[in-house]
């Protein structure tokens, strides 16, 4: 198996191409538990419904972007989920949450996703 | 599913319930296979990062290429176990005025995954006994 290491990524027409940094499949109910990731060496349930996600390596830029997944098995729920407000990611981890908007509550779910691209 | 897991507390945020640390497998297997770097490597990005955010120059904040680098390039520190990997992820991933600091009582203990309670009721009560 061959690794190609570059610095920057682009298209030949010069467009910049920015990479999945890392990613995280978990469940979030009972045990929390990891099903599979990349460039997390783990994560911390924080409480219900709030998680932190840490990176293997950090990445390079202390603002970067995360998107998120999730899944409720509840009923009567609107799910939401979203980095946490007023918790700033740093380099090396970012904070997440589940949750209801229907009573702004949080939710412990299953099959949270969570992608950071820097 | 790795075998331990951390319960900590932070002693800064006193109301909050006690935290579990979940080791990814992925991460686990490279720790044993002996691909992790020096823990002095993470610690300088997180110095450096840690002082962005006192100098209140954290949204504009980028680690120094070569020391970022150092994550691949500084020289391998062997195989760990998986105990020791995870005195290895408590250095690199805990807060570390949780574990370098001297307490009237525990603040962090490694337990085996399956005597965390999969309650979370309960185990948002939980507390470290001295």
């Amino acid at each position: 198996m061959s690794t190609l290491k570059v610095d920057n990524l682009q298209t030949t027409g010069g467009a910049g191409i920015y990479p999945t940094r890392a990613w995280v499949n978990f469940n979030g109910t009972g045990t929390v538990a990891i099903t599979n990731s990349g460039n997390v060496s783990s994560i911390t349930d924080v409480t219900t419904g709030k998680y932190t996600v840490n990176y293997s390596t950090a990445v390079p830029y202390a603002v970067h972007s995360t998107t998120m997944s999730a899944v409720t098995t509840g009923f009567n729920m609107q799910a939401n989920c979203s980095p946490l407000v007023g918790v700033a990611s740093t380099t090396t981890s970012c904070s997440v949450g589940t949750g209801n908007s229907i009573n702004a509550t949080f939710v412990d779910m299953i099959n949270i996703n969570v992608v950071c691209v820097s | 599913m790795g075998n331990y897991r951390v319960i900590y507390e932070d002693p800064e945020q006193p109301e909050q319930p006690a935290m579990v640390l979940v080791p990814s497998d992925n991460w686990l297997e490279e720790a044993k296979a002996g691909l992790m770097p020096p823990i002095s490597v993470y610690w300088a990005l997180q110095d450096d990062e840690q002082q962005a955010i006192a100098e209140g120059r954290h949204d504009t904040f980028k680690h120094d290429p070569e020391k970022h680098a150092a994550q691949w390039t500084a020289p391998r520190i062997g195989p760990l176990t998986e105990e020791e990997a995870m005195e290895y992820l408590i250095m690199k991933d805990i807060p570390r005025h949780i574990w370098s600091v001297e307490y009237n009582r525990p603040m962090f203990k490694i337990v085996k995954t399956a005597d965390v309670p999969s309650d979370r009721q309960f185990r948002n009560a939980w507390r470290l006994a001295a």
